[in-house]
């Protein structure tokens, strides 16, 4: 009997697993399609929008009208499809187990056509990933396949598309992996091949096995020459963070703005472009052609300066504006241009042989990929598998490393988590691992206080006789949390003279805080930080606290557990 | 009751699974119909821009015509026309490096295409190496050419031939010239060229040939004959030389070369027919003309030898009986020596057509 049970449960996991790679297959081809489409709408609607040989009118009215429409769009029927889309994708995956509306696949493809073709500074790969995974999500759901799967199923999705987008179909597995599930020894890697190798099937069936770009091979032509291609690292590494720094502050300014500018902030960028394209066209799109010419050695030095820098500007206003777009492409740009330039000084001054400039663009891609995507593997890979070149991947390897530990050290998020923290959702991070913990912060968390009005001055929050017994207290603006102020904090004020201020003044910069799920090292940890009364909050609203975590409490849940 | 549960949830998934494979399959098609649209519409538009570019390229401005063939090879990767011309822009506008790239990354998908390593070719023959250069040529005319392209094989060989020489390599030359004979079409001006190119390998004998077949077919050309003249010139057939120069001078074509001819024919003291009298004569004329070069030249290198050595000769005309035999043997002596004279002195001026006749005497007989 029991046998016979054992034999059928045996057989029911291989079928639904069967089911599954079925299912991968299918998401796999749907989800390259999709970014095949995608790839060829930008195309035919940047002719449709330009012509061939627009006028200066066309260029600056272009961006700015079409930013006015999606603006429009991205605010009343399309939210939550701004930027990349690779962060959204990880929240779906992370946070709501790969549940993405329909709407949401739908409203990238338009916005996303919209917005490149229309002139901006943005790349296709990203919008790609979120397309193929609101594709896999569509399928899912219609499957009423459980969380587990559907959490499955989105990254399978999203290697699927970029595999097609950028032709890269190893470089799509790891970057699933690496990026959207964070784990490189995930079980999913063999879902992902088989998504992505399906994807890229059908992708050149139609399009042709093209690499993206066509470069020369290139060689390391002396041992000294990993020296430069160091300092392309550390130069890598240094533009990384000041893109990615100038990408997070501006965003930060536009999220300030009141929530009734949103609609109009599209189209702010829009006249930027607008004015930026007229003076340097070269900016405009995806820009594919110039990364080509440079790792050909079609630019002069100072050209390459120039388009690195308007790069990082245009990219920057782009997407601080709210437009829907990525950033991969701006990234190889930025890094084409760079190592460009690099190039041609190493190659005219070195006293030892050196590659072409070409060749150190090769690298710079990888080395602005690795410090801003932060996923080196995928950047080793994915030029590889782009230029089809072996030749280069050591001193490819050298410079993304140096790069990437440059923009850790200095920015310890990756931009995409930090782009997710600006709107206020926190991804599990390692310290969080999925169902290994004997209990979490759910479990000894008492229920949240009333949050202090940030108004309130430091004589009244002191005159409350029910605070009186807490250690810190939760200072809020309505149901947002601001910051925690500790009774030694408030004590200190009143010292200085401060006590008519509001305690507002005291409220610091990212309070410590815990999330649900984190385990009990973090807790405890995090408790001993936070002066005493630790703030637990929601993944998906950073600022809003469910329940919070203080010594006494702590101590009473451990010793009610037992040891 | 399980079973058919089980088998309910099989038959659900398998319809699911027909579905989406049906809705996959249909969106490939659209896909690819959408694709391929795109395509031609590129392809298109590279061709209006590649239009543009070549015009511009035609009318010799490379700086227009490199935009617009850039874009068309963005929209056309693959277009091998597109390609050879944006090479040919960007050497125009001097960018030497990305040309050469642009066509060895052409030659890397086509490696035995004409027009790519012709292309090479010439970069190479222009701003690089010529044992690359020569490479290039070798593969472009190594290939096979269909027969109505003969005459652009012909032409290639003709540049490879040309550049060799340019480089001086008279020998690699030759067995090119060779070869381009047997291609050469049968036109008076083909042949002519070939016997230039004869001429200036070093081979008068087949280049006196080549102009004797081009100036059968045109024997009024003045080029021709001065070029044929040229050739028995340097062959050492001054008869034959003198022959095509006074035709081409009735012609009215200007050259030096007659006057150092005629002057060949009629101040060698050796050749045939001629009286003791008048040999006689020719070799005092030459040795008199030496001596007066001396004389202009006093800081000539072995001057003094040079002049003991005329004294002495001329003593040993001098010291024969008066109708004595004829002065037989001391002829290729005397020509021997006034050969030498007018070569070492024309380090220090410039001949005059008498010296270039005295020192082409000299080496005329140096063989005999």
């Amino acid at each position: 009997m029991k046998l016979q049970r054992t034999t059928t449960l045996r057989q029911l996991w291989l079928r639904e697993h069967q089911l599954f790679l079925v299912l991968t297959i299918v998401v796999g081809v749907l989800a390259g399609l999709s970014a095949v489409l995608f790839s060829v709408a930008i195309d035919w609607v940047t002719r449709l929008f330009f012509g061939l040989d627009p006028t200066y009118l066309r260029l600056f009215l272009i961006p700015t009208l079409v930013s006015l429409g999606t603006g429009v769009l991205l605010v009343t029927v399309f939210p939550g499809v701004r930027g990349s889309g690779v962060p959204q994708t990880k929240a779906a995956v992370h946070l709501h187990d790969g549940e993405i509306p329909a709407r949401v696949p739908i409203g990238k493809f338009i916005t996303g056509v919209l917005c490149i073709a229309s002139g901006h500074s943005m790349g296709r790969e990203g919008p790609s990933v979120q397309i193929g995974a609101g594709i896999a999500s569509a399928v899912g759901r219609w499957l009423r396949l459980p969380p587990d799967r559907m959490r499955d199923l989105v990254p399978v999705g999203a290697a699927g598309a970029l595999a097609a987008a950028f032709n890269t179909p190893v470089a799509a597995v790891l970057f699933a992996l690496e990026e959207i599930i964070g784990d490189l020894n995930a079980p999913l890697i063999g879902s992902t091949v088989v998504a992505s190798v399906a994807s890229v099937v059908v992708e050149r069936s139609i399009l042709g096995n093209e690499p993206l770009f066509r470069v020369p091979t290139y060689h390391l032509e002396h041992p000294a020459e990993l020296a430069a291609y160091a300092v392309l690292g550390i130069a890598g590494g240094v533009l990384s963070l000041i893109f990615s720094q100038g990408l997070l502050r501006a965003r930060a300014l536009f999220m300030k703005l009141p929530a009734r500018t949103r609609m109009f902030q599209p189209a702010i960028g829009g006249v930027l472009i607008g004015l930026t394209i007229i003076a340097v066209p070269a900016v405009m799109g995806v820009g594919y052609d110039y990364v080509d010419r440079a790792l050909n050695g079609g630019l002069v030095i100072q050209t390459m300066v120039l388009l690195c820098a308007v790069k990082i500007v245009a990219t920057i206003v782009s997407y601080s504006t709210g437009n829907a777009g990525g950033i991969f492409a701006p990234s190889l740009y930025i890094g084409a241009m760079a190592g460009g330039a690099i190039g041609t000084v190493v190659h005219r001054f070195a006293p030892f042989p050196t590659a072409d400039p070409g060749a150190y663009a090769l690298v710079g891609m990888g080395a602005l990929f690795a410090g801003i995507i932060r996923a080196p593997m995928t950047s080793v890979f994915m030029i590889f598998e782009i230029t089809q070149d072996y030749q280069i991947l050591v001193p490819l390897m050298v410079a993304n490393l140096l790069s990437f530990m440059i923009a850790r050290r200095f920015q310890p998020d990756p931009v995409y988590h930090a782009l997710l923290k600006q709107d206020g959702v926190h991804l599990p991070g390692p310290e969080s691992p999925a169902g290994g913990a004997a209990w979490t912060a759910a479990d000894a968390m008492l229920p949240a206080p009333a949050l202090i009005d940030a108004s309130t001055t430091v004589q009244g929050v002191l005159g409350r006789p029910e605070l009186a017994s807490w250690p810190a207290v939760l200072v809020g603006s309505g149901h947002e949390l601001l910051g925690v102020v500790s009774s030694a904090q408030l004590a200190q004020a009143v010292v200085a003279g401060r006590a008519a201020e509001p305690i507002s003044v005291l409220v610091a910069d990212n309070p410590v805080h815990a999330h649900p799920d984190h385990p009990p090292d973090v807790v405890i940890e995090r408790v001993a930080e936070s002066g005493g009364v630790l703030p637990v909050v929601d993944r998906e609203h950073a600022r809003h606290v469910v329940g919070v975590v203080t010594l006494d409490g702590l101590a009473r849940f451990i010793a009610r557990r037992g040891p | 009751m399980e079973a058919a549960q089980e088998l309910k949830v099989v038959t659900r998934e398998l319809r699911a699974i027909v579905l989406l494979t049906g809705v996959a399959v249909a969106a490939f098609f659209l896909t690819q119909t959408v694709a391929r649209a795109n395509h031609q519409r590129r392809q298109a538009d590279a061709g209006m821009w590649y239009e543009r570019g070549h015009r511009f390229l035609v009318a010799g401005d490379a700086g227009q015509a490199v935009p617009a063939l850039r874009r068309a090879v963005a929209l056309n990767p693959d277009g091998l026309r597109y390609r050879l011309d944006l090479a040919a822009g960007l050497i125009g506008t001097g960018a030497y490096g990305e040309a050469r790239r642009l066509l060895l990354d052409v030659r890397q998908a086509s490696p035995q295409d004409v027009g790519v390593n012709l292309a090479l070719a010439r970069l190479e023959a222009a701003h690089g190496d010529s044992a690359t250069a020569a490479g290039y040529y070798q593969v472009a005319l190594n290939q096979m050419w269909r027969p109505q392209d003969v005459g652009t094989r012909y032409q290639v060989r003709s540049e490879l031939a040309h550049f060799l020489l340019s480089r001086g390599q008279r020998s690699r030359s030759l067995s090119e010239v060779i070869l381009l004979a047997a291609d050469a079409p049968d036109r008076p001006e083909a042949r002519a060229d070939v016997g230039r190119l004869f001429l200036d390998a070093g081979d008068p004998a087949r280049a006196l040939a080549s102009f004797d077949e081009a100036g059968a077919a045109t024997p009024s050309d003045p080029a021709i004959r001065l070029a044929a003249g040229q050739a028995a010139f340097a062959l050492g057939d001054y008869q034959r030389a003198h022959r095509y120069l006074r035709g081409a001078t009735a012609l009215s074509v200007a050259t030096d070369l007659d006057a150092v001819v005629e002057l060949v024919l009629s101040t060698d003291p050796l050749v045939p027919r001629l009286s003791s009298v008048e040999r006689e004569r020719r070799l005092r004329a030459g040795l008199q003309r030496a001596r007066q070069r001396l004389a202009d030249c006093p800081t000539v290198a072995d001057g003094a030898t040079l002049r003991d050595d005329l004294d002495r000769f001329e003593s040993a005309i001098a010291s024969r009986a008066r109708n004595a035999p004829p002065i037989g043997d001391l002829l290729d002596d005397g020509v021997e020596l006034a050969g030498r004279v007018e070569a070492a002195a024309g380090s220090c001026t410039p001949p005059g057509a008498l010296d270039r006749a005295l020192v082409l005497i000299a080496k005329r007989h140096e063989a005999r």
